[in-house]
């Protein structure tokens, strides 16, 4: 270089200062419109319209068919969003744990996403929860998703909490009523069950009827209809000699009940009885 | 005062910044919670002592970064710590990339909502930080022609 002259290196100079103030301007502008993605009316969420149909029994699992819609109003694509749902019951009992398949939204699109959320029933009879009693369940849908060329990851979601009723709100038996029937010693037990609407399906019912010692007395068999108020009689063909002895001593009487639904669900639950006295 | 020193661009150039570190976001802090439905944490009133000390230090820098001409060792050094301070300035502000906020709804429901921009901030870190090799470059370049002039300055 000349004492005055311009100095080697100015070239390698101004590329530094034009890539850093490039870079930064870029990148200052990429963050800046992904925080506008926040902004209302960028990322429009259309919630689901929750109909009758939406609730399915299948299998032994209760499914909610549901649909929303999603749009992107921002100035990103969206990519690899999905939706959780999570349901507990009682704070305790994790009834589902559901993921949609990941789609991709594009700028200015927006996207139906469908979700099929099952509900495995059985964790839940078997631990008693939702009979005869309603229970709290606590709902987290959460949505997740990454924009802005896969820099940033976002995810929110929304907790509530909710009570519902319970499966099978009544299991209820009548009063029993021992009597001859030609020559034979029958025991009568009148019974109504009340379930939840959409477990509309023809569950096997096996009654087992014990004295206080445990000892079996007799066994019926029913299919009873749910979904609807059922009301039915059972009868359990009782030893004569056991008969006697029940009309002598009245006493209580525990009649075990085992429900099968459809898909391998079933249910046990056992109830005290009293005999009238004679 | 020899040339090589620029009081006038160094008050510009420290205004220039402190208009979008400290004077933009603190307006902004000011402003904008009243058109939010939801109240800000108090943990937003530390960050606006940390913009107002910080930002102003940046600006700072900024300032003594253009008041020694190219060539000079402390151009140099309050150039990169201007750049240091800004990178801090963004970390701090963006909360490194990760933020979370967890609110209630009338009771209802709980909502939490994050944001992980950490691979964004490291990319404008490393374009930040850049500019301070821009420093260093530019004192490694231009100190022969500083030297020269400081000769011809004594000699005549």
């Amino acid at each position: 270089m000349g004492a005055a002259g311009r100095p080697k290196g100015r070239g390698i100079l101004l590329t530094v200062r034009i890539v850093s103030v490039l870079a930064s301007l870029l990148f200052s502008a990429l963050l800046i419109t992904t925080i506008l993605l926040a902004m209302p009316g960028n990322l429009e969420f259309i919630p689901p319209e929750m109909e009758e149909g939406d609730l399915r029994f299948e299998d032994g699992i209760l499914y909610l068919d549901t649909s929303f819609t999603l749009g992107n109003g921002g100035y990103h694509d969206i990519t690899n969003f999905s939706v959780t749902v999570q349901a507990i019951v009682q704070d305790d009992l994790v009834v589902t744990d559901y993921a949609t398949t990941p789609v991709n939204i594009p700028v200015g699109e927006r996207r139906e996403v469908g979700i099929s959320i099952p509900v495995d029933l059985e964790p839940l009879l078997s631990s008693g929860y939702l009979l005869f009693e309603p229970a709290n369940v606590s709902f987290t849908i959460g949505m997740s998703g990454t924009t802005t060329r896969g820099l940033i990851d976002f995810a929110a979601s929304v907790t509530f909490e909710q009570q519902f009723d319970p499966l099978i709100s009544d299991f209820s038996f009548g009063v029993l009523n021992l009597s001859q029937d030609s020559g034979e010693w029958v025991l009568t037990v009148p019974y109504t069950v009340d379930a939840a609407s959409f477990l509309q399906e023809p569950a096997n019912a096996t009654f087992s009827i014990l004295d206080d010692t445990g000892t079996l007395l007799g066994q019926a068999n029913a299919t009873i209809d749910l979904g609807v108020p059922v009301a039915g009689n059972l009868t359990f063909d009782i030893d004569s000699a056991k008969a006697m002895e029940l009309l002598a001593d009245p006493q209580d009487l525990t009649i075990q009940v085992t429900l099968e639904l459809p898909g391998d669900l079933t249910f046990t639950f056992e109830t005290v009885v009293t005999l009238p006295g004679g | 005062m020899p040339l090589r020193y620029h009081p006038a661009k160094a008050v510009a150039v420290a205004i220039g910044n402190a208009i979008p570190l400290v004077i933009l976001p603190i307006a902004l802090m000011r402003i904008l919670p009243s058109f939010l439905p939801i109240e800000l944490p108090l943990e937003l009133q530390g960050l606006e002592k940390f913009i107002i000390s910080i930002g102003s230090l940046a600006a700072v820098f900024a300032g003594l970064a253009a008041f020694y001409g190219k060539g000079l060792v402390w151009r140099a050094v309050f150039g990169s710590a201007r750049q240091g301070t800004r990178v801090a300035w963004i970390y701090f502000v963006f909360s490194g990339g990760l933020i979370s906020l967890d609110f209630g709804l009338f009771d209802f429901a709980e909502i939490s909502f994050s944001l992980d921009f950490q691979r964004l901030l490291y990319i404008l870190y490393a374009a930040i930080l850049l500019m301070a090799v821009y420093f260093i470059l530019e004192f490694v370049v231009y100190r022969e022609t500083q030297r020269v002039e400081e000769y011809s300055e004594e000699y005549y």
